[in-house]
């Protein structure tokens, strides 16, 4: 769906999706976009949707519409295209054009026996020497101009490698300065980014050769950072006399000359800020090279060009900055709304048991009150207030439960494994789930493996992992006639893997929802899940080197596999503990019925 | 012989169905209960009773579609209606005080269902 996505302003992040065919864009609350920038007028521009396309008509704006940093009365928008209203910048995304081709049918890769063109490798170079198209080559003749012409180019491409590779606009910065100090002989620099709110150029990043005083203040007049800025214009500055454009300083004789070059940082349509870079030569340095000029217009045009490279650089990291911001954002409202919705549901289960417990004292009160206490209403409040207690406690489980798989889920933690027996450990799972299982009419069948070793895993985490797994399982059958879950152990000495396997006759997985079953607060159980049990079951797997498998038919069932590499206890490398199956035979089944006996 | 108030119970929730079920039995009232919406039309339609007291707090859109459908049944039947949890999307116009935002009293949920019956 076409959306404008707000890239720079206050309401940095959002993204608005264009469901409508008329959008109205402004400050008022009346508008399908409502920008909070007191730059944006009340009703700004709006948009039409013209079959695919939107167009974007400006509403006699007071600061105007701009497209692609131009001002606009009309324009038609394309994909990727920037729209500025105000202080605020929005990117627009429309429908993809057309269908997308499948190359599959146009190339061909062929194994190597099929191919009939006898092609052989000529020539091999390993991919780190591509660089070295721009070192200098040994032929000593080459001209000047294209000598300097080779490392103009060869600091340009480390340029655009060095600012690719970072995400954190400080740090970026940092390089991009490290950079020109290493290829241009400045004295000190600073680099200025455009202030979001004000305009202004606010220092963020500054250098000074080694060896050289630090705590001098860089002094920068603002006349040349006007013009810098609005006329988009690189500049080289001198304080010799000489140089008539700003006011010559101080004597040459008694100080000598200090320079500056000051270059805009143009990005794909503004001009997000400015580097600055300057140098003083003494009257003795002066006549030893016998001139007063240490930067030249190659140095400008060499700063320009990085200038540019690096805006776009901070361009691209705000972008991405924002882009990480919304999508955070997003998760965390997603988070919280789950989470609220499912502690509203555990409050609702709390009040509804608290108020019976409190109907059923009453009650009991009143009867003794008016002397109408006989056996059956006292039993009957008692039966009221154990009802009342029964709710509480369940939903008192769940919170724990919730409070547990939020704990696993948001720690980093390494699983620490112990001795224990996977047979056992399920089968404690089984008894814990014997009364949920009953509640809701589900014959639970456990099949135990018939020898399991003593393996090395963390019983506690794993017992969660099954848990939930078996929690699903039975819920899934919540709306089966006749629900089955079967849950059975595994150990494959050839393959040194553990296993347990949950199969359900419940519902069934959508195909659809297959891939987004272990995505965090994404529930298939309404009210009852958290949408938290798959995740953390799926990250205690992986903890453990292991993984859940799932296979699942809609309306059908399900399948759920946790395995997990089987570590022996060290004493027990050598022969492998083998545990008996609990109880005497090596299928035990817990039906419905039987949890009542 | 005295007839029942009869409280028609929609709730995909057994618990919350079960405190319900035990409150207005223990007043004295018959409830007919149903965990799903496209069940509880026909209920409705069937049993008539005085109040339906529907559990509306669901993302799912036949869900969705079935509570308008009972709503639609009550209308036709003359029936009150309090609907508990949050109306995520448009449904129409409702009565004040017809809807019961999660988590809810049961106090008040009772107080608003007596006062249904008794003009009922």
């Amino acid at each position: 769906m076409p959306s404008l996505f707000v890239i720079q302003g206050r309401d940095q992040g959002t993204r608005f999706r264009l469901e409508n065919a008329n959008v109205t864009i402004g400050r008022g609350s009346t508008s399908t976009v409502q920008l909070h920038d007191t730059e944006v007028s009340r009703e700004h521009a709006e948009l039409r949707r013209r079959g695919d396309v939107f167009l974007v008509r400006d509403l006699g704006s007071s600061n105007g519409t701009f497209v692609n940093g131009k001002q606009i009365k009309e324009q038609e928008l394309a994909s990727g295209d920037q729209l500025q209203l105000g202080r605020t910048l929005l990117l627009y995304t429309g429908v993809p054009e057309g269908r997308v081709e499948d190359l599959a049918d146009k190339i061909n890769i062929v194994p190597h026996q099929d191919d009939d063109d006898g092609s052989r490798i000529v020539h091999a170079m390993h991919q780190s020497e591509g660089s070295e198209i721009l070192s200098p080559p040994s032929d000593e003749t080459t001209s000047p101009w294209l000598a300097r012409a080779r490392s103009n180019l060869q600091i340009m491409y480390r340029t655009a490698l060095a600012v690719s590779h970072t995400l954190d606009i400080d740090q970026l910065l940092a390089r991009i300065m490290d950079m020109i100090f290493e290829w241009v002989d400045a004295d000190r620099g600073c680099i200025m980014l455009k202030d979001l709110d004000t305009g202004q150029l606010v220092p963020k990043v500054r250098r000074h050769r080694r060896g050289l005083q630090t705590d001098e203040r860089i002094t920068i007049s603002q006349t040349i950072l006007d013009y810098v800025v609005d006329r988009n214009e690189g500049v080289l500055t001198s304080n010799a006399r000489d140089d008539d454009r700003w006011d010559a300083a101080k004597s040459i004789l008694r100080l000598g000359v200090r320079e500056a070059i000051c270059v805009p940082m143009q990005g794909r349509y503004h001009v997000v800020g400015a580097i600055y870079i300057d140098t003083s030569l003494t009257p003795q340095r002066m006549l030893q090279q016998g001139s007063a000029n240490k930067f030249t217009q190659e140095h400008l045009k060499l700063m320009i060009a990085i200038a540019h490279q690096a805006a776009l650089a901070v361009e691209d990291t705000s972008y991405y900055k924002a882009m990480v911001q919304a999508e955070r954002l997003a998760a965390v409202g997603q988070t919280i709304a789950s989470l609220s919705h499912h502690i509203k549901n555990i409050l609702q289960g709390v009040r509804g048991g608290s108020y019976l417990i409190e109907m059923g004292m009453k009650d009991h009160a009143k009867a003794i009150a008016d002397g109408s206490m006989d056996i059956e209403s006292a039993e009957k409040a008692v039966e009221i207030m154990r009802k009342g207690w029964g709710i509480v406690e369940k939903n008192q489980e769940r919170i724990s439960t919730l409070v547990l798989d939020m704990l696993t889920f948001s720690k980093e933690r390494e699983p620490v494994p112990e001795p224990a027996n996977l047979n056992e450990l399920t089968a404690d799972v089984v008894e814990l789930m014997k009364t949920r299982a009953s509640e809701e009419s589900v014959e639970l069948v456990w099949l135990p493996a018939p020898t399991m070793p003593t393996l090395m895993f963390d019983s506690e985490s794993m017992h969660r992992a099954i848990l939930n797994i078996i929690t699903n399982a039975i819920d899934a059958c919540h709306e089966r006639e006749a629900g089955r879950v079967e849950i059975s152990t595994q150990y494959s000495h050839a393959e040194r893997m553990a296993r347990v396997q949950v199969v359900d006759n419940g519902s069934g997985i959508e195909k659809e929802d297959l891939e987004r079953i272990f995505a965090a607060f994404v529930s298939r159980k309404g009210g009852r899940g958290t949408g938290l049990g798959l995740p953390v079951s799926q990250k205690i797997l992986e903890e453990h080197g292991g993984r859940i498998r799932v296979e699942s038919k809609f309306g059908e069932g399900s399948r759920f596999t946790l395995e997990f590499p089987a570590t022996m206890p060290q004493a027990a490398t050598t022969g492998d503990v083998l545990s008996p199956v609990r109880g005497s035979t090596n299928v035990e089944r817990v039906s419905a019925d039987s949890s009542h006996g | 012989m005295t007839v029942l108030p009869r409280v028609l119970i929609v709730d995909r929730c057994a618990e919350s169905r079960e405190v319900l079920r035990t409150i207005l039995q223990s007043r004295g009232a018959e409830t007919l209960e149903t965990d799903r919406p496209e069940r509880a039309c026909h209920l409705a339609d069937t049993f008539r009773p005085d109040v339906i007291v529907l559990d509306a707090d669901s993302d799912h859109s036949t869900a969705f579609e079935a509570t308008n459908h009972l709503r639609e049944a009550a209308g036709r039947n003359d029936t009150p209606i309090v609907i508990l949890g949050t109306l995520r999307r448009p449904c129409g116009k409702l009565p004040a005080g017809q809807v019961l935002v999660k988590p809810y009293h049961y106090g008040t949920l009772i107080r608003r269902i007596d006062d249904l019956l008794a003009v009922a």
